[in-house]
């Protein structure tokens, strides 16, 4: 009963950031979903691992799932999915919290929620990059088997981008 | 020809502007850049983009040098608007797969950056609506929530206007934290089942830069070093504004009342 007005609470959060950063109305729906998906897994993971790390990776993990699923549906770029999905699970307090301490003085406080922001931060980061790379790797791969597209896809895709994140100008690709 | 390369340039950096200013991501931005460009027969383009600037250099295979041209571009106001960016994701799409002229797409470019988005009092109760919901997932009670409301959209306000009279963002960031504390201390010192951070917590988490710690994080991750340094720098400022601002307050309070917080 908690989870589940937790749950709707996320997503209500979801709904009012993705409308103050400007989100198509129609895709509102579907960042609230994977955002409270995102949060399920989160809360899940916690239960099982009690670290908060750790379940922030996996939810972000989950959000960055759905946010490319949702792409590929909707043609819209993956941000729209991303950033009001990650919303609750991002920082923003934490690095308030340190700055405060350090303004009070509170020096060990101030490198207790230092640390904590950027490693939240970082698993955040670090697993929608994970996902991102993946999803490139694997976009590449399908871009050069293809034959019969354009040569500019080709020539783009077995040029072996060194860049993880570009994700070529593949027909099925959604930047 | 040297006509049809500068208006495609022109077309591209604009492109990057909006999605600059409108906070997309920096491999995004360059990638654009660099895609638009090319399908305009210049096979040498290089971007470099950080979260202040654009810079952007095009040459054609075999041509003589009259014809490279590099262009520079100053971002000076960032903030978030996934419609933009999604829509001039769409064009640059429709611009490679050559279903626009160069001249089209400025114009619908234009188009897209005038557009107003949802209108203001909207925004600010809608995420001031959020803002309150964040203090409830914190534990807040109805009067909390409330007034954590409150507090939210008055934030919003001050910010939002502060922000068209064109003050720097450290000032007008420190004026919500300021009015955010303002607002809790009055609350929770004439009704006592209000607690103090709570109402802060809701108050402040609309200008609070989560968004921007993670991306700044996911750009140096990515290799931006430039940008990731730049991002953070921003969001380390905006959080000590807030702080500041909400420090000022809770101190002085203290200093006047002599209580203890809460």
């Amino acid at each position: 009963m908690m989870i589940l007005r937790e749950l709707f609470v996320v997503n209500l959060i979801i709904y009012g950031f993705a409308f103050v950063f400007n989100a198509p109305l129609k895709t509102l729906p579907k960042a609230g979903i994977g955002g409270s998906v995102g949060w399920l897994v989160y809360l899940l993971t916690q239960q099982i691992t009690g670290s908060v790390i750790i379940s922030t990776f996996t939810g972000t993990l989950m959000i960055a799932l759905l946010g490319d699923f949702f792409t590929t549906q909707d043609r819209k770029p993956l941000t729209v999915f991303i950033v009001p999905g990650i919303v609750p699970f991002v920082p923003g307090f934490g690095i308030y919290n340190t700055m405060l301490a350090m303004v009070e003085q509170d020096y060990p406080m101030a490198v207790h929620h230092g640390t904590n922001t950027f490693f939240v931060g970082l698993s955040i980061a670090l697993a929608l990059t994970i996902m991102l790379s993946i999803n490139n790797y694997r976009k590449t791969k399908k871009a050069a088997k293809t034959k019969g597209k354009s040569p500019d896809v080709l020539a783009h895709a077995l040029e072996g981008n060194d860049d993880s994140q570009t994700i070529p100008q593949a027909p099925q690709s959604h930047r | 020809m040297q006509n049809e390369s500068k208006s495609i340039m022109v077309m591209a950096l604009y492109a990057g502007e909006i999605l600059l200013k409108n906070g997309a991501e920096t491999y995004r931005v360059e990638d654009t850049i660099t895609h638009i460009c090319q399908s305009g027969n210049h096979e040498y383009v290089e971007a470099f983009v950080t979260p202040t600037g654009i810079f952007v250099s095009i040459d054609q295979k075999g041509s003589s040098s009259g014809n490279m041209m590099t262009f520079i571009k100053r971002i000076k106001t960032r903030s978030i608007n996934l419609e933009k960016v999604s829509q001039v994701n769409d064009l640059s799409r429709r611009f490679v797969a050559g279903s626009l002229s160069a001249t089209e797409a400025m114009n619908e470019l234009k188009v897209i950056e005038k557009a107003p988005g949802y209108p203001f009092w909207q925004k600010a109760l809608v995420g001031g609506l959020s803002s309150a919901l964040f203090s409830v997932l914190f534990g807040a009670n109805v009067v909390e929530f409330l007034i954590a409301f409150m507090a939210s959209v008055m934030v919003n306000n001050v910010t939002n206007n502060m922000d068209r009279a064109s003050f720097p963002i450290f000032i007008s960031h420190l004026a919500g934290g300021v009015t955010a504390a303002v607002v809790a201390v009055l609350a929770s010192s004439l009704i006592p089942m209000v607690e103090l951070d709570k109402v802060i917590v809701g108050g402040v988490i609309v200008l609070v830069p989560g968004v921007a710690v993670t991306n700044a994080i996911r750009d140096s991750i990515a290799g931006d070093l430039i940008s990731g340094m730049a991002k953070g720098a921003e969001a380390l400022i905006i959080a000590t504004s807030i702080a500041l601002g909400v420090g000022a307050v809770l101190k002085i309070w203290l200093m006047l009342l002599g209580g203890t917080l809460a």
